[in-house]
């Protein structure tokens, strides 16, 4: 690469230009085809197009080549969702991976519902209504469905809202506890100090899911991700986002 | 004078009327709730939800109904 002479005077955006009589000629660039070269046509045009293939771009290939190994598991694992927006994204925030805890975790409250909504039927073994009037019984069954209703529901929303999201640019850890309480953590990548993955126990190990310990140095100082889908992968992904964001910083693009 | 029965079912009416009102406003806390939840997390899934908690509502109604006319 050609260096500025006077790197005291020099811009991060500044272009450099190549000094003309420069003695030391530059190598050339491996993307930059001459137009008169005898070589053949490329045989991917769309990667021969990029003039410039930056680290960066070399990054997020990486990371793009990591997530299509990764399994989506339902509502889980979304790769960059296209439909997906929280309410604290900026405008120019990109949404890499959108996660929720794993499937299987909803197991016990689905077979939990499932007893509640078969228990009544015991009833004609075990008649404990039945010194109330027809029309009282009818309503007590009524209010135990409602109630197993309302306990599947607050589940579900408790799994479904409680979400962690990876951007271009931070770690994002919405958590909603029993309905009434919305938590909302975020630390910026370039902050993450440490990430720590851990799959534990047979179900884990066998769905593969776990929980991912992000050390970071802001306000946050730890972010956990309780049981999401491929732990690893998402532990790859950080790492290669911190190698971009600090690769923006030596180019002087961080936002 | 009425039976001392009378009295029992008439304790338990009150005891089934305050509880549909307990949860119906539970089921007023869940629709402001999934509301709230979903302008702050927009997915796919969310017009669904919103209408899973009205149609929650509609049945915490008709129970405070069903416990002050049935019962």
């Amino acid at each position: 690469m050609p260096r500025a002479t006077d790197l005291d005077n020099i811009a991060p955006d500044d272009p450099i230009t190549p000094p003309q009589d420069s003695a030391i000629t530059p190598p050339p660039e491996p993307s930059v085809q001459e137009p008169s070269s005898p070589t053949p046509p490329p045989s991917h045009p769309k990667k021969k197009k990029k003039v410039f293939n930056s680290p960066v771009n070399e990054i997020r290939a990486e990371i793009d080549h990591i997530l299509n190994g990764a399994k989506n598991s339902f509502a889980s694992f979304q790769i960059r969702p296209s439909k997906f927006v929280f309410s604290e994204q900026e405008k120019d925030e990109q949404i890499i991976l959108v996660m929720r805890q794993h499937w299987f975790t909803n197991v016990r409250w689905i077979l939990l519902t499932l007893l509640m909504v078969i228990a009544p039927i015991f009833l004609t073994f075990v008649p404990i209504l039945s010194f109330f009037p027809a029309r009282y019984q009818m309503v007590s069954i009524l209010f135990w469905y409602i109630i197993t209703f309302a306990f599947a529901f607050e589940q579900f929303l408790s799994w479904y809202f409680n979400v962690y999201i990876v951007t271009d640019e931070r770690v994002v850890d919405i958590d909603f506890v029993n309905l009434l309480n919305k938590k909302f953590s975020d630390a910026k990548i370039s902050f993450i100090q440490d990430v720590t993955s851990h799959v534990s126990g047979m179900s884990q190990t066998l769905l593969n899911y776990g929980t991912i310990l992000i050390q970071t140095a802001s306000e946050v100082n730890e972010l956990v991700f309780e049981k999401i889908p491929n732990p690893e992968v998402v532990v790859k992904v950080l790492q290669q986002l911190r190698q971009e964001e600090e690769q923006e910083a030596i180019e002087g693009r961080l936002r | 004078m009425p039976d001392f029965s009378f009295y029992i079912l008439l304790f338990q009416k009150v005891v089934f009327v305050i509880g549909a009102l307990i949860y119906l406003i539970f089921a007023i806390v869940i629709v402001r709730q999934v509301t709230t939840m979903t302008k702050n997390v927009n997915d796919s899934f969310n017009p669904f939800l919103i209408i899973f908690s009205y149609l929650h509502l509609i049945f915490a109604v008709f129970l405070v109904l069903l416990t002050l006319f049935v019962l």
